[in-house]
């Protein structure tokens, strides 16, 4: 898949005419982002700053003369790959899903269960299954468009990342900002995985866990963002609160929250996911 | 001789919705033995084996196992059991070994020579390596006792062991259980309906009836106990004169008539006296013979008994 998307993109490359001076790019921009200032009165803080941030960052490239990058290459197309986690959280919450449910399908819980293991311990291996799984997933992709980005598109480009950091403008080496890009967004993938895995061990559906989980992969960020035009609370609901992106493009679903507000909402949620299924687990009658 | 109880099981109560599917079971059962659930489908045979090997929490009671308690030293108390709960389930998208492994790797100190001498014992040496998927329900069940074998349990927990199989299935299990109890020291539960396969394979049968357990016995007193049932066939016109012979020459036996037979329950002694009897009277007597009741007639008996009280 990830070929198939670098073939493409290579492809539309190919199509693309030469670009305009990137320093005209930059500078008009700019000038779009100061009207917007301007004109917008409607926007929040965090919009504002963020808006503010991207001017920053342009005038330091004019200043510092760095380039933007307009033609693909290899850590471009690594960034433009990490599209491809929601694919890999498919995946994973598909495993998620199965693992535990599967079990009571094929009858084969009952023989799990009469080793001299505690249930705890088979639960909590199961779910360090998913979570290897999940992460060798999100490595093979990185890896691979690695790999893939490099022989196609080459190994020439910017080689750090600006961003905009308290106030001043910094730049990050491309590799560490990659992997944080891809772990943030991992973040959402772990978290529905580890609630598929509940539903798959407290209710012993597969349909049901997989069902559910992909739902709210696709829906819940669209639903959220519904609610969260009208109420305040929807930032407590767990789809405000996964796309950790927000604070970095300066979009939170609703204003006023934080990173470190948002960690802790997805670690109560973990908590209480993982709470839930131990304790179902731990307690229940296996029959049939 | 001394014999080692290697589960106990005491008061043991389950209660699902208020009901109580299983009443205050109390038992014992040693090493070398194979002792046999008996009972009606619904009389709480497999829920008691769910208890015994953790799947089912106890509403009241306790089980120990080697003098482990299963609900609270639940590690401890497993590893001595062995136990193929109902249907033997394994991942039919890998091979009998690979399910052997599987379980292997799930406890401790179970060797690949350990793992080759249990699949020898059931005799699957030649079809181990295949996907289980492919294997018939006997070669199931088989693989199912060498995953319930591989770390040499003191108890071996059989849940219907023989459902489904063909007669020639059904004696080899029969024989594997026999071996295991007799030459390993094992104890073997089993659990059936079938009340003339337990007599073929059990030391004492347990006999469980709507949650309770309403006997205990040893197969061997059992078959023996009690009178046995005679039936006399002489000429019809004169069977009604033959009944009241006998009802007023012995107190003790109660003829009953259907037809020209007469059947009565009484001491083997007391036959040859009977007959002279009836000829002296110039009876003709057609045949005589022991109507041996069968073992359902006699597990029905009890459990009908037990009903009425």
């Amino acid at each position: 898949m990830v070929s198939a998307f670098a073939a493409f993109t290579k492809y539309e490359e190919n199509k693309q005419s030469e670009q305009p001076d990137w320093k005209q790019v930059v500078q008009a921009e700019n000038a779009v982002y100061a009207q917007q200032l301007n004109d917008q009165r409607e926007m929040t803080a965090d919009q504002r700053a963020h808006i503010e941030g991207q001017i920053e960052i342009n005038e330091y490239r004019l200043t510092e003369n760095v380039p933007v990058q307009t033609s693909e290459y290899m850590w471009s197309f690594v960034e433009n790959a990490s599209d491809f986690l929601q694919v890999a959280g498919l995946f994973m919450i598909v495993v998620a899903g199965g693992i535990m449910a599967n079990e009571y399908t094929w009858g084969t819980i009952k023989l799990l269960l009469i080793r001299p293991i505690s249930r705890s311990k088979i639960l909590l291996s199961k779910y360090v299954a998913v979570v290897l799984f999940g992460l060798f997933l999100v490595s093979m992709l990185f890896l691979f468009s690695v790999i893939i980005g490099a022989a196609l598109f080459g190994l020439s480009g910017q080689s750090a990342h600006l961003a905009y950091v308290n106030g001043q403008v910094v730049e990050q080496n491309m590799l560490f900002y990659l992997v944080k890009l891809y772990a943030m967004k991992s973040v959402e993938v772990l978290i529905l995985a580890t609630m598929a895995f509940m539903i798959s061990a407290v209710f012993r559906s597969s349909s049901l866990a997989i069902g559910i989980s992909l739902f709210l992969l696709f829906m819940g960020p669209n639903v959220t963002y519904i609610l969260s035009m009208r109420y305040e609370w929807a930032k407590y609901l767990l789809f405000a609160n996964t796309n950790l992106l927000q604070y970095e493009t300066g979009t939170a679903v609703v204003e006023g929250m934080t990173m470190s507000f948002s960690l802790i909402m997805l670690l109560i949620y973990f908590l209480v996911f993982q709470l839930f299924a131990f304790t179902v687990f731990a307690k229940r009658d296996v029959a049939g | 001789m001394i014999m080692t109880t290697v589960i106990q099981l005491e008061n043991v109560t389950k209660t699902i919705k208020g009901r109580k599917i299983i009443d205050s079971l109390t038992f014992n059962i040693h090493e070398g033995e194979v002792f046999g659930f008996l009972g009606p489908n619904g009389a709480g045979k497999t829920t008691t084996i769910r208890m015994m090997v953790g799947l089912m929490k106890l509403s009241e009671g306790d089980i120990f196992i080697s003098g482990h308690s299963i609900q609270s030293e639940f590690e401890k108390a497993i590893q001595h059991i062995g136990a193929i709960v109902e249907n033997p389930e394994m991942y039919k998208f890998l091979s009998g070994y690979d399910n052997l492994k599987q379980f292997a790797r799930m406890q401790k100190g179970i060797s690949s020579n350990r793992m080759d001498e249990v699949v020898k014992l059931v005799g699957l040496e030649e079809r181990i390596h295949d996907k289980v998927k492919t294997y018939s329900l006997g070669m199931r069940q088989r693989l199912g006792i060498a995953q319930s074998l591989l770390h040499r349990p003191k108890v071996l927990i059989l849940d219907e062991p023989t459902n489904g199989l063909d007669p020639a299935g059904i004696k080899e299990i029969r024989q594997y259980i026999r071996n295991l109890a007799e030459k390993e020291g094992m104890a073997v539960i089993v659990s059936s309906h079938l009340l003339s396969e337990m007599e073929m394979m059990c030391d004492r049968i347990g006999i469980l009836q709507k949650g309770k357990l309403i006997d205990v016995q040893s197969v061997r007193g059992w078959m023996n106990e009690g009178m046995d049932t005679y039936s006399i066939e002489v000429d019809d016109v004169e069977a009604e004169a033959a009944l009241n012979y006998i009802k007023a020459a012995f107190s003790d036996i109660k003829p009953a008539r259907t037809a020209s037979c007469l059947t009565f329950e009484a001491e083997k002694e007391d036959i040859p006296a009977i007959i002279h009897f009836l000829t002296g009277k110039g009876l003709a007597i057609y045949e005589v013979k022991k109507v041996s009741k069968s073992l359902e007639e006699r597990f029905l008996d009890i459990t009908e008994k037990r009903e009425v009280i």
